[in-house]
């Protein structure tokens, strides 16, 4: 390809599917585009690993590759392979081939007949690798290679099929298709895969889990003032303002996602209730049922909120970091309420209908559009000198919400986000913070092994080995008293008080 | 925890076994009241049993334990020198649960239960009132003073109003048990009657049940087994001339407890299902799946490798991964008793067969609540009702029961079904029907029991199924180390004479 400048060839912009400004209503008809887009094709990793592989680099970070195997999405594919113990448990189980399950193949590698793929690679054996987020490569191959392509807005390369996973919303939405799930994709997680042996799939903090993956890239922010300000000029404003409110914008895009991902899953059920019957238990907190039977139960004391005890609740640990992000918003937007229309089915019958719950999306699109006018808000901030009073004030607001948790995942997800927050908070003091840190992180085990997938393999256990089994164990009383945060010392200007939280 | 689960817990984790009080002179009083028209009893066609659990004629003051607790009745000092019977009344104020059922009612936890389901105050909620105090016995609500009484002397041995007057005096001695009953009077000193006593609160009916709405909110999971529940229970009567003093006591507690209980087990479950059934096809809320008629612990355990079932072998693995199993408490008390009290109609569907055939029916998608489904469940529950129904009245008929938990038919019953017996559940079924028959030991005394070596490997049985420090549940269940560990205890009846 010879073209320079800043011209984006005609032929390949007319084929192309334009992914932006999808709606997220809740219509019956499932509008969400995978984004994965059949209009291109995957070129490999081998491909990308010819450039993305050296140490340096600043525009442009290039160690990428040598990042990415170290990291657990390399592996992802390894699961597939009847070499794994559990892996073979679970074939046995649910008498299929993992290798060969499409809903095994959507998460651990790329399907194997959508996108196609270009010429011989290894891409079926790299596991979640470069094309999986960054999209397939037929487009953008050869055009990234031009200097003129970083000066391309994120609608235009999104044109050559390259997804922006600056933008905390884009981001959020593709690593959530796997770790929440997305019906469109094929990418959903069963309760039969669950009980068959799959690892359950913890909460999900964008942010934690990014830097916890060890990242292969650099924030606008990290890199050069040159290259800071060359950005400016490139379109990456979207990146968002800092971790923490990118770690909010994640968490108002799951809670879209989680409601999505119900509705979409009840329309399935709906047209085809042998093979996906209701309830898929997957779709629910899981430990509304899988806790420790201890009495006294601080479930009970905590209680249901609005939910009939003993029904259980749907996946709800977005809802409380989402709440935050309303409030720094400044919508008035009860989460609660905002879900109340799904309590209102789960209360009249345990797990709802699907037909129930469809409704109750569509009955709450208004109010779920809320979420997106939340989202534009907080994207439009900018890294400017309100920035440290933002996050000292939604740094309070997360310790708030933190005292009056009332469930295990919830209280990590708050927690990872409290922690971006802690990080440049400069009102406290820095001991405090480390140890508020420290302290969390050993509660809710927070911790991700660095790097978390070691080569050569180590025979320490896998992360979620270590974490998902606190749950049960977790103490919530300690939970909430560690999310005490003393007043700070440089009270933000402008920033109001929070008084105590009411349990909920 | 509540009462009743305490009760079965503690028999768990330590063998209580009742006060054994001496027998003493009988105190009879001088009969110096008139007896108003004992002679003109009428007696009752068909001998028709009529412990429905509930007589809503009874009046407040023939249900009040005031009148049966004087120190001069059965209310005097515990005194081995004394019979049990003057000091029933003492017994229950001080050892027994029941006695402290309506105080429950006031501890946070029931306020703040009663609260989160939006029953108002416990203490003043009907649906509380029916198992936690004599309300459920009356028509008219009871006075505050009667409600304190929790399940009183009343609650099992009926309004007294008629026969409160009399019952002390020489002629109710001549009065024949139909008689009794017809001034309201019941019953209790076989082993039939006292189970259907007990059923209405500790398996439930359709008119007081315990659901999982009510578990999650803070009430105790109810599985009841008669014979233990019986076994520790402080005992407030005179042995002789009671079920206590059948050879087969034990045996009979056990066989006739388990049939009735799966007899009312099933008549929930119908009432359940036709409720729910008449709640979708009126599109009203309802509660469909019940999840209280489900195995606890196929949901309620942690995630992770540490998840007790997880690490079973294959041939004890849940055949329908991601699905709980009916009853597992209750399939397994069918399935044992069809096993070791063999029928003595052959032919007919016994429990064990019909308890399974509704377990059958949930597999796969045991939460699906079309028509369809809902119907079958109602016929197996029929059916199950109609066949604990007469295994109890064949039970109760036969002049002797004797029970074969000996290894040879528990292995047995193992290898037919490994999966069945992955439940802790069945575990402590297992355990209870062990205990039941004696450890094997041929019954010659009033009771089974197990002695000796027999003993100590049975204790130690019930030690392995305690739940760990700080759980309730079974985290560390085994059932691979179990059948090993219950194959190892030295059951007589399979040593060879």
């Amino acid at each position: 390809m010879s073209s320079t400048g800043r011209s984006i060839p005609a032929t390949i912009a007319a084929v192309v599917v334009l992914l932006g400004g999808v709606s997220r209503g809740f219509s019956a008809a499932p509008d969400a585009q995978p984004l994965r887009s059949p209009a291109f094709r995957l070129k490999g990793t081998d491909r990308c690993v010819k450039c993305h592989r050296s140490e340096q680099g600043d525009w442009c970070d290039v160690a990428t590759t040598s990042a990415w195997r170290h990291d657990a999405h390399s592996r992802a594919h390894l699961a597939l392979s009847p070499d794994n113990e559990r892996t073979r448990a679970m074939e046995q189980a649910l008498g299929i081939k993992a290798a060969e399950t499409a809903s095994c193949i959507a998460c651990h590698t790329h399907s194997i007949d959508e996108p196609p793929i270009e010429e011989e690679t290894n891409v079926l054996h790299a596991g979640i690798s470069c094309e999986t987020c960054h999209g397939a490569g037929s487009g953008y191959l050869e055009p990234h290679l031009e200097k003129s392509w970083r000066f391309l807005s994120s609608a235009e390369k999104q044109a050559f099929g390259m997804h922006d996973l600056r933008n905390p919303i884009a981001k959020a939405q593709n690593c959530l298709s796997c770790h929440l799930g997305e019906v469109a994709t094929g990418r959903i997680i069963t309760h039969q895969m669950y009980a068959a042996g799959h690892p359950p799939l913890p909460a999900f903090e964008m942010e934690a889990f990014s830097a916890g993956m060890g990242p292969h890239w650099k924030r606008v922010w990290e890199k050069s003032p040159k290259i800071q300000q060359l950005a400016a000029e490139a379109h990456y404003e979207t990146e968002g303002a800092s971790e923490l409110e990118r770690s909010l914008v994640g968490a108002l895009v799951a809670l879209r996602e989680t409601a999505r991902l119900v509705n979409d899953y009840a329309n399935v059920t709906e047209n085809d209730a042998k093979d996906h019957p209701w309830p898929e238990l997957a779709l629910y907190d899981c430990q509304a049922c899988h806790h420790e039977l201890a009495v006294p139960s601080w479930r009970q004391e905590v209680g249901y909120g609005r939910l009939v005890p003993g029904r259980p609740s749907l996946v709800r640990w977005p809802r409380r970091l989402a709440a935050v992000a309303f409030a720094e918003a400044g919508l008035p937007i009860d989460v609660d309420a905002l879900l109340e229309p799904f309590v209102a089915v789960l209360n009249r019958r345990p797990f709802g209908t699907a037909d129930g719950l469809r409704q109750a999306a569509d009955a709450g699109a208004e109010s779920f559009a809320q979420i997106d006018r939340a989202i534009e808000v907080l994207t439009r901030w900018q890294r400017d000198d309100t920035l440290a009073a933002r996050e000292q004030a939604a740094t309070t607001r997360i310790a708030a919400a933190g005292r009056a948790v009332g469930d295990f995942d919830s209280a990590r997800i708050l927690a990872w986000a409290l922690t971006h927050g802690l990080a440049n908070a400069d009102a406290w003091p820095q001991d405090m913070r480390s140890e508020k840190i420290a302290e969390l992180s050993r509660l809710l085990l927070l911790g991700f092994p660095t790097p978390a997938y070691p080569v050569p393999p180590s025979p320490e256990k896998p992360f979620w080995q270590t974490s998902l089994t606190a749950a049960p164990d977790a103490d919530i009383a300690r939970v909430r008293k560690a999310f005490e945060l003393p007043p700070a010392e440089k009270p933000a200007p402008g920033i109001e008080v929070i008084p105590p939280p009411v349990a909920r | 925890m509540g009462a009743c689960a305490a009760a079965l817990f503690a028999w768990i984790g330590a063998p209580c076994a009742a006060a054994e009080p001496l027998p003493a002179p009988c105190v009879v009083r001088s009969p110096d009241i008139a007896l108003p028209g004992v002679s003109g009893i009428p007696s009752m066609p068909g001998d028709a049993t009529v412990y429905a659990g509930m007589r809503p004629q009874a009046s407040a003051t023939g249900l009040s334990v005031a009148s049966c607790g004087t120190v001069s009745c059965h209310g005097g000092p515990k005194d081995g020198n004394r019979e049990v019977q003057s000091f029933a009344f003492t017994i229950w104020m001080n050892d027994d649960p029941h006695a402290r059922a309506y105080e429950v009612l006031h501890e946070p936890r029931s306020q703040r239960m009663a609260r989160s389901l939006g029953l108002g105050e416990a203490h003043r909620a009907q649906q509380c009132l029916a198992c936690h105090s004599m309300q459920s016995e009356s028509r008219q609500p009871l006075p505050p003073e009667v409600l304190a009484d929790g399940v009183g002397c009343g609650s099992c041995h009926g309004d007294s109003s008629a026969w409160q007057q009399i019952h002390y005096l020489p002629e109710w001695k001549r009065l024949s048990t139909t008689q009794r009953e017809s001034l309201g009077y019941r019953d209790l000193s076989t082993v039939p009657t006292r189970v259907q006593n007990c059923i209405p609160c500790h398996v439930g009916d359709g008119s007081q049940e315990v659901n999982h709405d009510l578990i999650a909110a803070g009430h105790p999971r109810l599985f009841f087994e008669f014979a233990a529940y019986q076994q520790l229970w402080p005992r407030h009567w005179t042995p002789a001339g009671k079920a206590e003093s059948q050879v087969d006591f034990a045996e009979r507690s056990w066989a006739v407890g388990q049939a009735a209980t799966l007899e009312a087990v099933a008549a929930l479950l119908a009432v359940r299902v036709e409720r729910a059934s008449s709640d979708i096809a009126a599109a009203r809320p309802h509660r469909w799946p019940e999840l209280s008629e489900f195995d606890c612990y196929a949901c309620h355990q942690a995630l992770g490798p540490r998840s007790f079932t997880a690490g079973h072998p294959a041939r004890f693995q849940n055949p329908f991964p991601g699905q709980p199993s009916w009853q597992p408490w209750y399939v397994s008390a069918g399935r044992l008793l069809e096993a070791v009290a063999s029928h003595s109609e052959p032919g007919r569907p016994g429990v064990g067969t019909t308890t399974v055939d509704i377990r059958k029916v949930f597999e796969p998608e045991w939460f699906i609540a079309d028509k369809e489904r809902l119907d079958r469940v109602l016929l197996e529950a029929r059916g199950l009702s109609r066949a604990a129904g007469a295994s109890t009245r064949e039970l109760a008929a036969r002049e002797r029961i004797v029970l074969d938990a000996s290894h040879q038919r528990l292995d047995a019953l193992l290898a037919d079904a490994p999966p069945e017996w992955r439940f802790w559940d069945a575990a402590v079924q297992t355990l209870l029907v062990i205990e039941a028959a004696g450890g094997g030991r041929a019954t010659g005394g009033r009771q089974a029991a197990a002695t000796g070596q027999t003993r100590r490997a049975i204790d130690e049985l019930r030690e392995s199924l305690q739940f760990p420090p700080g759980a309730d549940s079974p985290r560390r269940f085994d059932p691979v180390r179990f059948n090993l560990d219950r194959a190892a205890v030295p059951l007589t009846s399979d040593v060879q004479p």
